[in-house]
């Protein structure tokens, strides 16, 4: 079947695209350029970058902008789907959702609307597999965001390798952080991947951090 | 060892409907195996000691057309849990009828109407994902209902159950007391 992957450039949602190219044809990729910073539905920082993911990848991107207010945001991901339809002739959409009910049914609810096929294949893995399923299939990922307490600023840029995925399950029993960031406590960006024909390096980033809250901004970034 | 069965036309969606159902198991310490329903031998039922028939997609109706490769649930006497499209399957092969719904996606308030091994009477909330109901077959009772439609059933004699929501998403005791059944 040929699919169309929600897309962040996020983690989940390459590994939810990994799962389906064992089995499927990945089309394109969707991704909704959300203008709010703390969208409901939809990672945000760096989403410029899916442009040059999409292109490391080989994959066609169709991008629609949102103002990324919480209902709103759903009848743009209802037009970004329906165009992957018309212009991907996609006949499914794959999404990241992990254990977000919320997300999910949101989806689930939209592809109903359009007939179109929804496969969410993380759905309900657990945040520690999600991570050592990435790191043992080859994913270069690093954290991009970090919108909660404990994390400070020296976890921005940092890498996800098996230090990093102890330190977040640490995390999980002392402060109930999920170790796969669903409740939005962190965000990542996927560099490269067992799929990637080029991996993307950071030439430039700029850190913004206060209170708990910071972002690894990527001004410049390459394809290699 | 318990028997799951995937109704799933698509490979790629039994991540989503058969995997969650077996990582429970695996938790549980239970083994288990996996075989889709349009392969399953007469071995595979034999070499049971419970079965599960999961759910599939929400557009996913294939297996509605091949409903005599259920007919192994009629005279079935292995403890049997039926999810989603599993409970439509049971519901069928024992006399039942599909009702077609407009579909319940997402966190549906539900009520349990009696004790039963799996669940306890009481309110719930349970994840929802389908466009058909079943009516209760006469051998069942009707165990759980929504608002809107019938959402579990029990057979009178038969340790047979079916639950139309997904308790692998919202509510994993149910699967963890059926494979302690």
């Amino acid at each position: 079947m040929r699919l169309g992957i929600l897309f962040s450039g996020g983690k989940d949602s390459c590994l939810a695209m990994h799962k389906a190219m064992q089995t499927d044809e990945v089309a394109c990729l969707i991704t909704l350029e959300s203008e709010n910073p703390e969208s409901y539905m939809f990672h945000t920082p760096n989403i410029h970058l899916t442009r040059l993911q999409a292109e490391a990848l080989g994959l066609p991107l169709v991008t629609v902008r949102t103002k990324g207010e919480k209902e709103d945001e759903l009848a743009d991901l209802k037009r970004a789907i329906s165009r992957a339809m018309e212009e991907q002739g996609i006949e499914g959409v794959v999404s990241g959702a992990i254990n977000s009910v919320y997300q999910a049914s949101r989806i689930q609810r939209i592809c109903n609307e359009l007939g179109v096929w929804c496969f969410n294949p993380l759905w309900q893995m657990k945040p520690h597999r999600v991570l050592r399923e990435l790191l043992a299939s080859g994913f270069e990922v690093i954290i991009s965001g970090v919108f909660a307490y404990p994390f400070d600023r020296v976890w921005l840029g940092k890498k996800i390798d098996p230090e990093t995925v102890k330190q977040l399950i640490k995390l999980e029993e002392s402060y109930g952080i999920n170790p796969a960031g669903e409740g939005g406590e962190f965000e990542t960006l996927v560099l490269d991947g067992p799929m990637f024909r080029k991996r993307l390096v950071v030439k430039d980033y700029e850190i913004e951090y206060k209170n708990n809250v910071g972002r690894y901004v990527v001004k410049e970034a390459v394809l290699e | 060892m318990i028997l799951v069965v995937s109704v799933c036309k698509n490979r790629l969606a039994e991540h989503e409907f058969v995997r969650p159902v077996t990582d429970i198991l695996k938790d549980e310490g239970q083994e288990y195996r996996v075989t889709h329903y349009s392969r399953l031998s007469r071995g595979d039922l034999a070499d049971a000691d419970k079965i599960i028939i999961c759910g599939t997609q929400l557009r996913d109706n294939e297996y509605l057309e091949h409903v005599n490769k259920f007919s192994w649930v009629r005279g079935n006497t292995t403890p049997l849990l039926g999810i989603c499209a599993g409970m439509q399957v049971i519901s069928l092969a024992f006399g039942g009828k599909l009702v077609p719904e407009k579909p319940e996606i997402g966190m549906t308030d539900v009520t349990v109407t009696r004790d039963t091994p799996l669940v306890s009477a009481g309110k719930l909330k349970a994840y929802a994902l389908h466009n058909l109901s079943v009516t209760v077959p006469e051998s069942f009772l009707k165990i759980a209902e929504s608002g809107k439609c019938v959402h579990g059933i029990m057979h009178k004699e038969l340790p047979i159950y079916g639950f139309l929501f997904h308790p692998e998403v919202r509510n994993k005791e149910v699967i963890k007391r059926f494979s302690r059944v």
